[in-house]
């Protein structure tokens, strides 16, 4: 779609979902996740500037348990007022496009989400020293987030399955859909199998996603935390071992947090906010799933490629980068096994 | 085939060009990233092809070892989800030859890898 295409509907329903005269100034598009378009948007609403990001969904939804845009604005909503630090939400928008696609406004937020520059940039090394701390601390809010009605579209576990498997069984059909006839995934999927935390009974909303690459950074450090699409009901020890997988360190892996900080001050940051005690077997099991899970979805990204649906060297590439998280999955079990 | 320039010869030849001239000239940052890594991957083919080819060899009969038996990745698969690999030793061998497989590929797609993973291993 055009600029000018995205710049006229933008305005009606922009206008439309606040009730007052709305014009947009200034549009861009930024690099938004796989199954949606994101728009960078100046805009004056009922006479007020405003900073904006719009987020729409594609044609095509890449992740059937990706949630929709009108259900992250709920999401966002419900965070935003728990005190979460994440964007406002602002307005669902209706694009006007046949078919029908959703969309919503939030408002724009400053700091730096790209991965390899948190990790590096010179002006973030202040950031850097209390960032992990900090990851801990949003954790601990995002946790609490009351699981009212008005979530009850959240993706959760059915009734008498754990949060572990609920991930085994997503594990298993993502796999499966792959054939891809991996022998580390099998001997990964086994060991998960047959060391399944505990059932706590204790579920709380997870973000899905957590870690750097998906966090606002200021110089001062968290700003906010974004691309809430894969959020859903279940452990909450899911966000605090994935932040800590090997491949979001950016190659700065003796930082395990996010090359950014230690895992002691990740926890440290969580039990100071509130957050509950959360097993250490227990979080090496999501560790292990979660490397299991990234090495998958590297697969499912490069039969983007194979599958001829989006022609991209880079989404062929990490079908072959999937052998850094297998190593990992494998020392991971490695030391399981020598505990 | 001995001919020259070499396959692996030609692909350093199209790689230095990529990230030298052609990269330093692109400005448009995702197009840069993706010409980034498609200079990556003409490092991954080059190493891919200069790789032992006696390796594949030992790894292939290292899994018939595993198997007891002539057979593929599926038949490997199928025999870990049955749990015939459940046994600690043979659990060990199998933890063993899944290393050695993920250690050469991961060699051929990221050679800087290895090192600084194996310098901090999982805690």
């Amino acid at each position: 779609m055009s600029t000018e295409t995205v710049r006229t509907a933008l305005e009606k329903a922009l206008g439309l979902a606040s009730g007052a005269p709305a014009t947009v100034d200034r549009l861009w598009p930024l690099a938004g996740g796989a199954s949606m378009e994101t728009w960078a948007v100046d805009a004056v609403v009922a006479g007020a500037p405003e900073a904006l990001v719009v987020r729409k969904d594609m044609a095509v939804n890449m992740h059937a348990s990706a949630l929709s845009r009108r259900d992250e604005f709920a999401l966002l909503a419900a965070a935003h007022a728990a005190g979460v630090p994440c964007p406002r939400p602002r307005w669902v928008l209706e694009m006007g496009d046949r078919p029908a696609r959703e969309a919503f406004a939030m408002d724009r937020c400053p700091g730096e989400s790209v991965g390899r520059r948190v990790v590096r940039m010179p002006e973030l090394s202040d950031a850097r020293r209390v960032l992990a701390g900090q990851l801990g601390e949003a954790l601990a809010k995002i946790h609490m987030v009351p699981l009212t009605e008005a979530l009850a579209f959240l993706p959760r576990p059915t009734r008498g399955q754990t949060p572990a498997e609920a991930c085994l069984l997503e594990l298993r059909d993502a796999m499966a859909a792959l054939k891809r006839d991996n022998p580390v995934w099998a001997y990964g999927y086994r060991w998960l199998q047959g060391h399944r935390p505990a059932p706590t009974g204790d579920l709380t909303l997870v973000h899905g996603d957590f870690r750097v690459g998906n966090l606002l950074v200021l110089p001062t450090g968290l700003g906010t935390v974004i691309d809430w699409e894969f959020s859903h009901v279940g452990d909450p020890a899911e966000d605090l071992a994935w932040c800590t997988v090997r491949d979001w360190r950016f190659e700065k892996d003796a930082l395990e947090v996010g090359g950014v900080g230690t895992r002691a001050q990740l926890h440290e940051g969580y039990h100071r906010a509130g957050g509950r005690e959360v097993d250490d077997a227990t979080l090496r099991w999501w560790e292990v799933a979660g490397n299991l899970r990234w090495a998958v979805v590297c697969h499912a990204q490069c039969q983007r490629h194979l599958g001829g649906r989006d022609r991209s060297v880079e989404l062929a590439s990490l079908g072959r980068k999937a052998a850094e998280m297998e190593w990992e999955l494998l020392a991971l079990i490695e030391k399981e096994n020598d505990r | 085939m001995n001919e020259r320039p070499t396959a692996v010869e030609l692909l350093e030849a199209v790689r230095e060009l990529l990230a030298g001239k052609v990269l330093t000239r692109l400005t448009e940052p995702p197009l840069k990233f993706q010409a980034l890594v498609a200079s990556h991957v003409l490092g991954v083919l080059e190493r891919e092809l200069s790789r032992d080819p006696a390796q594949e060899a030992r790894l292939r009969e290292e899994r018939e070892r595993l198997l007891g038996a002539a057979g593929d990745d599926s038949v490997l698969c199928e025999a870990i989800e049955q749990g015939h690999f459940d046994d600690e030793g043979r659990r060990r061998a199998l933890h063993g030859y899944l290393l050695r497989r993920v250690e050469a590929s991961v060699a051929v797609w990221n050679p800087s890898f290895l090192p600084r993973a194996r310098a901090t291993p999982p805690a």
